[in-house]
C-alpha cells in the first residue's frame, strides 16, 4: 500500500502508463473478487465480451462537422498516452463512436478523458471500442452541459440527505454545474489519478448502477460538510475551489469504502428515481424531447412512488418478523396533507393526517397538530424512517401541502419526499387492479371523492351497452393500459402529482408522429384485424420455452407491477396455460402461474415496452390478443419481429 | 389559543413576486418583524407571514405569501397567485435584469389573479443609491403605463416598506367599500371574519390510525 500512496502523493499520474500501472493496481483493487490482471472483466461486466469490433468494418469516412476539433483533442490524447496510440488511430476510433451515437463531436464532452483512462486499462484491443461505447452510454449521463437535468436531480438528492448543506450551497450560489460538471461528464476521470480511477470504475461497473455517481458526489459533499458550512456568504469562489478539489482526497485504499458509502446513500434514497429518470438521463439516444417529459428542475423535493412505499412497508414488516440482526431497512412515514374530511374518507394505511390548510389559517393549531405528528413519528417502529407527503395529486389543491413541505425542508428535516400523484394514484393503484384493499384504511365508498367521481361517470352508461361492452372492454383494457404506458413511458403519474406546470409538458401519445421515437410507422401498433389474417403459424415464444427450473415469485408481492392482467397464453401447440401479463413502467412481463401453488408465478419472458411493435386482435375473437415484439432498423425502417405471444384475456366473471 | 386571531374584520391575502435575490423575503421580514435579515437564505417554494394592520379604523390581518424567485420554483409558486387580493411585484434597483423581467412577472400576475387584485410595484434596495442601475423616473413611467402603484423601498433601512404594504391594503379596502370587489365572489383573497369557520380551527384528532 505504501507504494500506491507514494505514487499518489507524488502526483505522477500522467506518467504512469502501461504495464507498470497494471501491475501496481492489480494488487490494490480491494474487492478481492477480481484482479485487474484479468483483462476480460471489463468486457464481461459490460456485456460486450462477444461483440465484434466495429472498427474492423466501417467506411473510414472522416466527415464530422467538428472533425478538426476532434483531431486536436486526439493529438493531446496521444501525447498524454505517450503515443501508445497514434493520432489517426484515435481519430478513427472517436469518429466511428460519434457516428454510432449519431452525434457530432463536442470538445467538452468528457469522452476524451474517459477514453484515456480506458486505454490505460490495457484491455485486449479488440474490446476497447465496445467497452468504451458501453461504458459511456451506460454510465455517463447523456447531457452534462449547463442546464442539464442531472444537476437538478443532484440538488434534490443533496437536499434529501442534507437540506442544510444544500440550502447553504444554494445561498452561496454554488450551483452543482459549477463544481461537479467534470465529475459527471467523465465519471471523476479527470479529477482523480489513474489508479484510483481504474479501481473506482471497476467497482462501479460491478455495481452496475448508473446513478451511483450522484451518490459518490453526495459522499464527497457530505464529507466536506463542516468545511463548506464554515464558508460564509460572499465567498463563492472559495467554496468552489474547495468543492472541485474534493475528489483528490480519494486514495486508492479508499475506493472500496467510497463506493460502499455511495451505495449506502443510494439505498436510503427513493429507489423509484433510478427507474423513473433513467431514460431521461442516460442511454445512447440523443433526444431533446424526452428530457422535457420530466420536469426535474421544477420539483420541490424527490418524488416517491406508491409502489415503493408499499414495498418498503412490507419489507419493514418482514424484517421485524424475521428478527434478524441485519440493519433495519428504511420505511416511509406517510403524512397525509389533505383536509380532515378527505382523510376520514380513506387514506393510506398507517398514514397520519395533517391538514395543511391549518398552517396558514390557524397557525397555533397547526403547531399542535405537528407535534402530534412528530410524536407519532417517534413511535413509528422504524428508526430509518423517511417522510413522504401525500396530497390530493392536484397542484391547486396541494398548494398548502407544498408550503408545509417547504417548511420541513427549510427546517432542515432530511428524507422528505412527496408521493407521486398523491391519493389519487394510491386510490387507482388499490382499486383498479387487484391489490389488497386494506392498503387504504377507513375507506368510505359513499363519500370518497374519487369513488363519487367515477360513479358519476359510469352511471351514465346504460346496462345493455355495458353488457355488450364487457366482452370487448376486458381485452381492450389491456390494450389501453399498454398504450397508456407506452405513450408516456413512465412519468405520467409523476407529472400529475408533483406540483408542476402540466401545460409545459408534452406527452408523447401514440398518435404523435414526432420522428422515430418508437418506430417510424404511421399506423398505430394496435390493430383490429378482420377474419383470420393474423393467424400466421409463427412459433410462439412460449412454445419453445425450456423447462428449466425458474424462480417462483409471489405475484401479489411484486410491487413494481403497475397492472397485472390474468389471461391464458396460447402456446404453439394451441394448449392454454394460465398466465399473467404484468406491466412495469418500462417492461411487460409474461408470468405463468405455477400449477400446484396458487399465487406463485414464474417469469417466462420480459420485454421492454418499446419493443412491442404490434398488438392485434380479431373482430370475431376480441378476447384473443397477439403481441409482437421486435425492433425497427432505423435506416431502412424495416421491422424485425423477434417474438410473438398470444393471449386469451379472461372474461370478467370467469 | 388566544383570542387575538379573531380580533380583526378581514383577512387579505398578499403574494410577493419577483426575481431571485431582489429581497422579497427581506421585505416580508422587515414588515412582519421590523428587522433586517442580512444573511437571508434563499426561499424554498413558498413562505408565509402575517401581521395585523389598521385601515380606516378596521383591523385587517394580512396573510403574506412569499414566493421563491428561482425559475425552478415557478411551477409551484404559480398555484399561489389565485386568490390573492394584493400582489407586490419586486425588483432590485441595482440590477437592471430584475427590472427587465417585470413584464413577465406582470403577465403572470395579470393572468393568474383576478381583475381586482391590486398590483404594487416595489423597487427594493433604495439604500444602495450608489449602485443604482434603474432610474426612478423610468420605473415610475413603467408603473403608470401599466396602472401600478410604485414606491422605492429599502428592506434594510425599512424606508417605505410599511407604506407599500399599507397602501396596498388601503386600495383593497377601498375596492370593498365602493363595491368593485364582491366579497361573495370566489378567490378574491379577502375573507371577512365571520365566514371563518371556527370548526376547522380545532386540532385535528387522529382517526383510524393503525400505527
Amino acid at each position: 500500500m505504501d507504494e500506491a500512496e507514494e505514487l499518489i502523493s507524488s502526483g505522477s499520474a500522467a506518467s504512469t502508463v502501461g504495464d507498470d500501472w497494471v501491475k501496481e493496481s492489480s494488487v490494490d483493487v480491494s474487492t478481492g473478487l477480481y484482479s485487474l490482471d484479468d483483462r476480460m472483466i471489463w468486457p464481461r461486466l459490460l456485456g460486450v465480451a462477444t461483440k465484434p469490433n466495429p472498427l474492423h468494418e466501417w467506411d473510414q469516412l472522416y466527415n464530422l462537422h467538428n472533425q478538426a476539433g476532434l483531431r486536436n483533442d486526439c493529438r493531446k490524447l496521444a501525447k498524454s498516452l505517450d503515443n501508445k496510440k497514434t493520432v489517426p488511430e484515435l481519430e478513427s476510433f472517436m469518429t466511428l463512436y460519434c457516428k454510432k451515437r449519431n452525434v457530432d463531436y463536442k470538445n467538452d464532452s468528457g469522452w476524451i478523458e474517459v477514453l484515456e483512462k480506458i486505454i490505460k486499462l490495457d484491455l485486449p484491443s479488440d474490446y476497447v471500442f465496445n467497452v468504451f461505447y458501453a461504458f459511456t452510454t451506460k454510465y455517463i449521463p447523456r447531457e452534462t452541459r449547463q442546464g442539464s437535468q442531472i444537476y437538478d436531480l443532484f440538488r434534490l438528492i443533496v437536499q434529501y440527505h442534507d437540506p442544510q448543506l444544500n440550502a447553504h450551497l444554494e445561498s452561496l450560489k454554488c450551483h452543482p454545474f459549477l463544481y461537479c460538471h467534470e465529475w459527471f461528464s467523465c465519471l471523476l476521470a479527470s479529477a482523480v489519478d489513474d489508479n484510483v480511477c481504474a479501481s473506482l470504475w471497476t467497482l462501479y461497473i460491478e455495481k452496475g448502477d448508473a446513478f451511483l455517481i450522484f451518490y459518490m458526489a453526495l459522499v464527497l459533499l457530505v464529507n466536506a460538510r463542516d468545511q463548506l458550512l464554515a464558508i460564509s456568504h460572499p465567498n463563492r469562489d472559495k467554496a468552489l475551489v474547495l468543492l472541485k478539489e474534493l475528489p483528490q482526497q480519494i486514495a486508492i485504499d479508499d475506493t472500496a469504502d467510497f463506493v460502499q458509502l455511495a451505495s449506502h446513500y443510494a439505498d436510503r434514497t427513493p429507489h423509484c428515481i433510478g427507474r423513473d429518470f433513467h431514460y431521461v438521463l442516460f442511454g445512447a439516444n440523443y433526444d431533446e424531447e424526452i428530457a422535457m417529459t420530466v420536469p426535474l428542475n421544477k420539483m420541490l423535493c424527490l418524488p416517491v412512488s406508491v409502489q415503493e412505499i408499499t414495498k418498503r412497508r412490507r419489507e419493514a414488516i418482514e424484517h421485524t418478523n424475521a428478527e434478524t440482526d441485519e440493519p433495519q431497512p428504511i420505511s416511509y412515514f406517510v403524512i397525509d396533507g389533505r383536509s380532515r374530511e378527505a382523510f376520514s374518507q380513506g387514506h393510506l394505511q398507517d398514514a397520519v393526517g395533517l391538514d395543511c390548510t391549518l398552517f396558514v389559517d390557524f397557525p397555533e393549531e397547526f403547531k399542535h397538530a405537528l407535534q402530534t405528528v412528530e410524536s407519532h413519528r417517534e413511535a413509528f417502529k422504524s428508526s430509518n424512517c423517511h417522510i413522504a407527503f401525500m396530497g390530493y395529486g392536484d397542484d391547486e389543491k396541494d398548494s398548502y401541502l407544498h408550503m408545509v413541505l417547504s417548511k420541513f425542508i427549510r427546517d432542515n428535516k432530511p428524507f422528505v419526499s412527496i408521493v407521486v400523484g398523491g391519493y389519487k394514484v394510491l386510490h387507482r393503484y388499490v382499486f383498479e387492479s387487484n391489490r389488497p384493499k386494506n392498503l387504504i384504511a377507513s375507506h368510505n365508498e359513499q363519500k370518497c371523492a374519487i369513488c363519487t367521481e367515477s360513479r358519476a361517470e359510469s352511471s351514465s352508461w346504460n346496462i345493455m351497452s355495458k353488457m355488450k361492452d364487457i366482452v370487448i372492454s376486458k381485452s381492450s383494457s389491456v390494450k389501453d393500459k399498454v398504450a397508456g404506458v407506452l405513450s408516456s413511458p413512465s412519468m405520467n403519474q409523476l407529472v400529475e402529482g408533483s406540483g408542476n406546470a402540466i401545460n409545459a409538458i408534452k406527452h408523447i401519445s401514440p398518435n404523435d408522429k414526432t420522428g422515430k421515437r418508437y418506430r417510424q410507422q404511421d399506423t398505430s401498433i394496435f390493430s383490429l384485424e378482420v377474419g383470420d389474417s393474423s393467424d400466421e403459424e409463427e412459433e410462439s415464444a412460449f412454445g419453445t420455452a425450456a423447462s428449466t427450473k425458474k424462480e417462483e415469485l409471489v405475484l401479489a408481492e411484486q410491487a413494481e407491477f403497475i397492472e397485472v392482467f390474468e389471461c391464458e397464453e396460447v402456446a404453439a401447440n394451441r394448449m392454454l396455460h394460465l398466465a399473467y401479463i404484468a406491466l412495469t413502467r418500462t417492461h411487460m412481463h409474461v408470468l405463468h402461474s405455477v400449477d400446484s401453488r396458487p399465487g406463485k408465478v414464474t417469469t417466462e419472458a420480459r420485454y421492454p415496452l418499446n419493443s412491442i411493435v404490434r398488438v392485434t386482435s380479431k373482430k370475431k375473437l376480441p378476447e384473443l390478443l397477439t403481441f409482437k415484439f421486435g425492433f425497427e432498423n432505423p435506416e431502412t425502417g424495416q421491422l424485425t419481429i423477434t417474438a410473438s405471444h398470444r393471449y386469451s384475456i379472461n372474461l370478467p366473471n370467469k | 389559543m388566544t383570542a387575538a386571531p379573531y380580533n380583526y374584520s378581514y383577512i387579505f391575502k398578499y403574494i410577493i413576486i419577483g426575481d431571485m435575490g431582489v429581497g422579497k423575503s427581506c421585505l416580508l421580514h422587515q414588515f412582519t418583524e421590523k428587522k433586517f435579515l442580512s444573511d437571508c437564505p434563499h426561499t424554498i417554494g413558498v413562505e408565509f407571514g402575517t401581521r395585523i394592520i389598521e385601515v380606516s379604523g378596521q383591523k385587517i390581518k394580512l396573510q403574506i405569501w412569499d414566493t421563491a424567485g428561482q425559475e425552478r420554483f415557478r411551477a409551484v409558486t404559480r398555484s399561489y397567485y389565485r386568490g390573492a387580493a394584493g400582489a407586490l411585484m419586486v425588483y432590485d434597483i441595482t440590477r437592471r435584469s430584475t427590472y427587465n423581467h417585470l413584464s413577465s412577472w406582470l403577465t403572470d400576475a395579470r393572468n393568474l389573479t383576478n381583475p381586482n387584485t391590486v398590483i404594487f410595484l416595489i423597487g427594493n434596495k433604495s439604500d444602495l443609491e450608489g449602485q443604482r442601475d434603474v432610474p426612478y423616473e423610468e420605473a415610475k413611467a413603467f408603473a403608470d403605463e401599466n396602472g401600478l402603484t410604485f414606491l422605492e423601498c429599502s428592506a434594510k433601512t425599512g424606508e417605505n416598506v410599511e407604506d407599500s404594504f399599507l397602501e396596498t391594503a388601503r386600495k383593497i379596502y377601498q375596492n370593498i367599500m365602493d363595491g368593485s370587489l364582491d366579497l361573495n365572489a370566489a378567490d378574491t383573497g379577502v375573507q371577512p371574519k365571520q365566514t371563518l369557520s371556527r370548526n376547522s380551527g380545532q386540532t385535528p384528532e387522529k382517526k383510524d390510525c393503525n400505527c
